[in-house]
């Protein structure tokens, strides 16, 4: 079984793509650890699934291994932005062939829970939500909170701006999708 | 599914800025973990006006998003920023009157 940590994914990129050239696998390697959270923001935000952040940086590791093959001058930050973006065509591609009928929510259920939930129950419904919210979303609502804009924060995570906001409602709408869902079974209880 | 952002985004911002509101209340309350030490008074103030030049993924602005006492801190210096932004506008538009009605006076006066 492949491992699936970090440090176990560290080892994998150091044994599997090693260039043959000690120099240019030390670089690969600190493009690779810097482009991490990179890969794991992109696979939530453009396929809303954390895990395949570990092809996204396969897949990118492979092309930088050649690349850097090719040219052992090339300096480590230049390396992070090549890997970073393969990182986010091949999520983008990978987004596109999935299809974009991604599983969320209802506006209804936004609505819903503006408008008809009692002050009390709404309370409940969004600290159940925060509780259940990934650290991604977490993070965003963070930055928001602050008062930073969606290109704001967009342009510091190197994305687009509508596809950070879209992700960010998507995992809200699905997590009140299934909160109200909850509360449903159990009012038929 | 799909859906219609450009009809959405109205009901999106209002439950975002409930949602928001939630958050700020949870971790006013103190039931929101925050690691790290405190920032410093300057980064404070920074954060609360926005600075481009702070990076968001830094551990320091996590934290002042999570406790309570940076939390207050915030509030207060943005409540502040944005009272100094209003009398600096008041002050513009006084001074924009002001210039209106002395090159109105001069010009009628010649």
């Amino acid at each position: 079984m492949p491992p699936t940590d970090r440090v176990g994914q560290e080892l994998r990129w150091s044994s599997v793509y090693s260039t043959g050239n000690a120099a240019s696998d030390e670089k690969l390697e600190a493009a690779c650890k810097a482009s991490w959270s990179y890969a794991s923001f992109c696979a939530w935000t453009y396929l809303n699934d954390i895990d395949t952040a570990h092809d996204l940086i396969d897949h990118a590791i492979e092309n930088a291994s050649r690349y850097i093959s090719r040219h052992p001058e090339r300096s480590v930050d230049k390396l992070t932005a090549r890997i970073k973006s393969v990182i986010r065509r091949r999520a983008k591609q990978l987004a596109a062939k999935t299809g974009r009928e991604l599983s969320s929510g209802l506006l209804v259920d936004l609505e819903h829970f503006l408008i008809a939930t009692p002050d009390l129950e709404q309370r409940t419904y969004a600290n159940e939500l925060l509780d259940r919210l990934s650290p991604f979303a977490l993070s965003v609502l963070k930055w928001r909170w602050l008062g930073y804009s969606w290109r704001e924060i967009a342009k510091q995570l190197e994305m687009d701006h509508t596809a950070v906001r879209r992700a960010y409602f998507r995992e809200i709408e699905s997590l009140l999708h299934n909160l109200s869902r909850s509360g449903d079974l159990l009012e038929c209880d | 599914m799909r859906l219609s952002w450009r009809q959405s985004s109205r009901s999106q911002d209002r439950f975002e800025k409930e949602i928001a509101q939630h958050y700020q209340r949870r971790v006013l309350a103190g039931d929101v973990v925050s690691t790290g030490p405190c920032p410093d008074e300057d980064f404070l103030r920074r954060l609360a006006k926005h600075s481009k030049r702070l990076e968001l993924t830094d551990p320091k602005v996590d934290h002042a998003a999570s406790c309570p006492l940076c939390v207050k801190r915030l509030l207060a210096l943005r409540k502040e920023y944005r009272q100094r932004c209003r009398i600096w506008i008041v002050v513009g538009v006084i001074a924009g009157l002001l210039l209106v009605g002395v090159t109105f006076f001069f010009v009628i006066w010649h």
